[in-house]
């Protein structure tokens, strides 16, 4: 088992750029996601992430931890790559 | 229908013409992976081998996009402005919370019981009149293009986007932002977007990332200072002033930028207000408050309406520098220089307010 420490980066209001009052974080333990979406997630931190997507304009990017035994590993994602119950899992908040 | 599993997602979007980036794409690889996986059904082996075939489609789909974007402004500059429609076709969908784009389209979106439908349509159609009226130009491509926007979209969505073919507006939380039509600015931030693609085409990192989202704020409020007919004094240079919700506005938070004033604590997201702050791999929503704060500047040294003397120049430069994705901020505020002498050669004094503000900016 894997914990997944997801934070949404970003968008038009700019979330958790330098400086923002905006945040939007969440966790995900792999046990809990089903066999589809864990093999997506494993791809995506073997591929590192990368976008897929060029032309979109204030979309959101995701960071996604890692813990595992051998230590962290964050990738970058766009929103248009995310599984939806990952982004599910994620909350807005005021900081 | 929300959907959970983006699999799912990606074959519900029957009509990729219109989702552009929206929709979900696995990486081929990992379909090709899963279409050979034993462990899974064969159902869902040959779904993800269709999947495999889709995406090269879908890829090939997006780079002809790429290449049209670029190749049509060439091909305008030589079209007879008579047979470009205008004014462009406006559509509204309804993506009913879930993400799959663009949703359904809404019948008489002009009279829509849907308020959120309503005031996009109204607003998308604002704007295109904003921009034939006041730049001449005729839709986001200047060649009549159909203006799509998806409402309601996600679950409680605290954002709008420009996917390269559409504009996508969230309904907020409630709580930290109302629905994102409200903003009159937000719907021609994202407009604008598409503008820019058309014209500078420009990236959107580093610098040229921070001059689009700056071109975006400044047209998203020079939009809002036009259709309440405002000078640059009764302006309040806000950006996302409409879409505050009441958890926001209870902290003190009154926009989420302010190109008046980029710093300010009533922002939610301050910005840098000078070049030498600048450093390459900052979010383009945070650097772009450097050619924000120059476009304040030049517009408030000059007076009047902001869209009639400094907006035509930042506009001309727009539309006649080409394709520059790696555009600099210093090229662009020597461009608006010469432009303000050539567009305005009896007034120096808008050229030296332009000049000012970019030098108070540090550029």
């Amino acid at each position: 088992m894997a914990k997944l420490h997801i934070e949404r980066t970003g968008g038009l209001a700019g979330f958790g750029i330098k400086g923002s009052h905006l945040r939007s974080h969440g966790e995900m333990d792999t046990d809990k996601l089903s066999r589809q979406d864990k093999k997506i997630v494993d791809e995506l931190f073997k591929s590192k992430g990368k976008s897929t997507d060029s032309l979109t304009r204030d979309g959101f990017t995701y960071k996604i931890t890692r813990t595992t035994s051998r230590g962290k590993e964050t990738i970058e994602v766009a929103e248009a790559d995310m599984p939806a119950v990952l982004t599910a899992c994620v909350k807005d908040e005021l900081i | 229908m929300l959907t959970n599993n983006k699999v799912h997602d990606h074959h519900e979007c029957h009509d990729h013409s219109h989702c552009g980036g929206g929709c979900f794409i696995i990486p081929t690889k990992v379909l090709k992976k899963f279409a050979k996986d034993k462990k899974l059904s064969a159902k869902a082996r040959k779904e993800f081998a269709d999947a495999v075939k889709f995406e090269a489609q879908w890829r090939k789909a997006r780079d002809v996009r790429n290449d049209v974007t670029q190749a049509s402004q060439k091909l305008l500059l030589n079209a007879a402005p008579a047979a470009i429609p205008y004014p462009p076709h406006v559509s509204v969908y309804n993506c009913s919370h879930g993400t799959s784009l663009p949703g359904t389209l809404m019948t008489n979106p002009g009279s829509s019981a849907d308020a959120t439908c309503k005031r996009a349509f109204k607003e998308t159609t604002g704007v295109a009149k904003f921009y034939k009226t006041v730049f001449g130009r005729n839709s986001i491509n200047n060649a009549g293009m159909s203006l799509i926007s998806s409402i309601h979209y996600g679950v409680k969505y605290n954002n709008a986007f420009w996917n390269g073919v559409q504009m996508t507006y969230g309904d907020g939380d409630g709580n930290i932002f109302v629905d994102f039509t409200k903003g009159n600015d937000v719907i021609a931030h994202e407009l604008t977007h598409g503008v820019t693609q058309y014209t500078l085409g420009l990236a959107y990192s580093n610098q040229p990332g921070g001059l689009n989202e700056s071109l975006s704020d400044v047209f998203g409020s020079m939009f809002r200072q036009w259709e309440a007919k405002q000078d640059v004094n009764h302006a309040d240079w806000l950006i996302g002033k409409n879409i505050m919700g009441p958890g926001a506005i209870a902290r003190g938070y009154t926009c989420l930028r302010d190109l008046a004033n980029p710093a300010a604590a009533h922002c939610l997201a301050p910005q840098i207000t000078r070049f030498s702050q600048y450093h390459d791999g900052m979010d383009p929503h945070y650097s772009s408050g450097v050619p924000n704060f120059a476009f304040y500047k030049a517009a408030k040294a000059i007076g009047g309406y902001s869209w009639k003397t400094v907006g035509q120049v930042w506009y001309r430069v727009m539309i006649t520098s080409g394709h520059l994705p790696n555009m600099t901020m210093k090229q662009f505020a020597n461009k608006t220089r010469i432009m303000a002498s050539t567009l305005f050669p009896l007034k120096p004094a808008i050229r030296a307010a332009i000049n000012n503000a970019w030098i108070a900016v540090g550029l």
